[in-house]
């Protein structure tokens, strides 16, 4: 594989025939990457660069007969009780997601409201002007050396834009455009939710995918204007070879309201931090995280609430299970600025451990510079409670009914957040991975 | 919730009658381990001079398995600056030890305060429980790392950190008892 060279970026640029901006931008992005250092805290990140392919141009998917899908992906398919429509795409036997119907008939009420829903590509081509307000504003590339990486070579991705007073009543799903192989490994997601609108998207599966390269270096930036709502809800259950370390930000405005839903089951290493600016005041920022780490997998999550804003208010809410030698930690900021009067933030991260080899740990920290904050924070390690499942069993369920009882209630909170197609088939999912436990 | 907790720890506190035991922070300042002997420590941390700036670290070592309690009390005001650790470090196997931090920050003041526990490899059962309350003023301003290092499976670890501020409502009850703001919030916030 080719070493990443200012020749690869010009490559990569001139075969999508960018505006120069964004070339400018990529260059600068690709001096930074190499002059920054490798992160100094967090899991150890043992990463070829130089085995990484830095940009395949998109081809079509290959397509194979239903007969030959193995066994097992269809076995594993049927428990978790995916749709054969989601089944034949993610198997490789459709070409494009078999949504027509209903993608159809949503693109046409997409389009009557003047909702943007595109991949990136197409959208820096299309809505030039939008995307170069918005491209790199939250997380520029200077941020951390992976954003100066996917701001280097970025390819694919969402990009979202809602008008202004626009409740888009449907959530939308990566799935709904994606019609070419694999989902990218620079992904870049832009989502800018205008004044008093509403929008959920969706990205991932229960199903697990395989990825063909070890490294995803993905950013997302969302902007919430005054009043607006987003939901962003991930499932990421990719092959344990992954290292998966993405960006994800959002910049809360008045009276807004910013939702993170994010579940990590798969992957060698996930360091991801959804994030929130909550920059007007009554802006509320939450998130609801699970992570499941099981032999080899190290889960490093978390999640960074910055209250600037008066009477702002954030919610965390994360769960860790660890399974094997797993390892899951939580690593956390609450920041509350000078400015933020009388703002509220609660924090709860709790980990439940499977056998004596699985580990966990918390790195929360809190900055409180306003005396009428009121911060709230509790954190819990401890094992699978031995006397529940004994009672449980002692009341007929035999042991992974038990353990999937106990787990059950243990992630409610998240569950309970999962857009309704996700929550049915996790249920089987999380059965299907306490039986390994 | 935070307050109610806080009330059970003062009248905990009395009935031990553990003021006379106290040890003052200070004392500790040019070691960074204590041996936890005792079934119950409390240290108290005032500065009456104006300007410091002073970092305290300290290894709260455990050798036994009885059930162990510390209480710190820290008040920080004008431009003092604080910036300690308190760790746990466990040297038997099922231990226990609960640490209750409470500080009260006026005017400039700043805290930085760090909670862990860290073990030895053969150490692989017990319990640890860090609980915070803070209580900030004027431009007071605070950090807190409350962090639990990476720990096998069969060590329990709680943490719990409320920064809150009083309830108006009590001050004005004092108040029209006679207490000025400064007892009335010294009360308040024990």
């Amino acid at each position: 594989m080719p070493k990443l060279t200012k020749e690869i970026i010009y490559k990569i640029s001139r075969y999508k025939n960018e505006p120069e901006w964004m070339l400018k931008r990529r260059l600068e992005a690709y001096e930074h990457f190499m002059e920054r250092k490798m992160p100094d805290w967090g899991p150890p990140l043992n990463i070829d660069f130089d085995e990484i392919n830095w940009f395949k141009p998109v081809v079509p998917r290959p397509r194979r007969s239903w007969d030959q899908v193995p066994k097992e992906i269809k076995e594993y398919f049927e428990r978790i009780g995916i749709p054969k429509a989601e089944q034949e795409f993610l198997a490789g036997v459709k070409v494009q997601f078999d949504s027509s119907v209903v993608y159809g008939s949503l693109k046409e009420l997409l389009e009557s409201q003047g909702v943007i829903f595109l991949d990136t590509d197409t959208a820096l081509k299309e809505h030039e002007e939008l995307f170069y307000e918005y491209f790199g504003k939250l997380v520029p590339y200077t941020d951390n050396k992976f954003a100066a990486l996917n701001t280097a070579v970025w390819s694919g991705g969402s990009f979202i834009y809602v008008p202004k007073g626009v409740k888009v009543s449907m959530p939308l799903h990566a799935f709904f455009r994606i019609s070419r192989y694999g989902t990218g490994q620079f992904e870049r997601t832009l989502i800018i939710a205008d004044e008093g609108s509403e929008v959920e998207y969706i990205e991932g599966c229960t199903a697990p995918l395989e990825k063909l390269y070890s490294l995803h270096a993905a950013v997302v930036e969302i902007f919430v204007k005054r009043g607006a709502s987003v939901k962003y809800s991930t499932l990421q259950n990719w092959s344990k070879n992954v290292y998966n370390l993405v960006t994800k930000r959002a910049l809360v405005e008045e009276d807004a309201q910013m939702v993170w839903v994010d579940i990590n089951a798969g992957s060698k290493v996930t360091m991801k931090y959804p994030s929130c600016i909550l920059k007007g005041d009554r802006a509320k920022g939450a998130i609801y995280s699970l992570s499941i780490a099981d032999s080899g997998q190290f889960q490093d999550t978390g999640t960074k609430m910055i209250h600037v804003g008066k009477h702002t208010r954030s919610v965390v809410i994360t769960k860790a299970i660890g399974k094997k030698d797993g390892i899951n930690n939580y690593r956390g900021l609450i920041e509350i600025t000078p400015n933020a009067e009388d703002s509220v933030s609660n924090v709860s991260c709790d980990a439940l451990l499977f056998g004596d080899c699985s580990k966990a740990g918390t790195i929360p920290v809190n900055r409180i510079k306003n005396k009428t904050a009121k911060v709230y924070h509790e954190a819990s390690i401890s094992r699978v409670d031995d006397t529940k499942l004994f009672y449980l069993q002692s009341r007929g369920f035999d042991p992974l009914k038990a353990k999937s009882m106990v787990v059950s209630g243990f992630v409610t909170d998240i569950v309970t957040r999962l857009p309704i197609e996700f929550a049915r088939e996790f249920d089987a999912f999380l059965e299907m991975q306490l039986k390994e436990a | 919730m935070g307050k109610e907790q806080y009330m059970i720890t003062i009248k905990h506190f009395k009935s031990k009658n553990l003021i006379a035991n106290a040890l003052n922070l200070t004392d500790f300042e040019n070691k960074n381990t204590f041996k936890v002997t005792q079934k119950h420590h409390v240290f108290i941390f005032k500065e009456e001079t104006d300007v410091f700036d002073k970092e305290l670290s300290l290894d709260l070592v455990i050798s036994d398995t009885a059930e162990h309690r510390i209480d710190v009390y820290l008040y920080l005001s004008g431009h003092q600056k604080l910036t300690c650790s308190f760790i746990a470090r466990p040297k038997v196997n099922s231990f226990f030890i609960e640490v209750y931090i409470k500080a009260v920050l006026e005017e400039e003041s700043y805290l930085n305060i760090k909670t862990d526990t860290i073990v030895d490899e053969n150490i692989t059962k017990g319990y640890a429980n860090f609980q915070e309350r803070f209580l900030i003023f004027d431009k007071a301003s605070l950090e807190t790392i409350p962090e639990f290092s990476i720990l096998p499976a069969g060590i329990e670890q709680i943490h719990g950190m409320v920064v809150y501020s009083l309830d108006d409502k009590q001050g004005y009850y004092l108040a029209t008892r006679g207490f000025d703001k400064t007892a009335s919030t010294r009360l308040l916030s024990l």
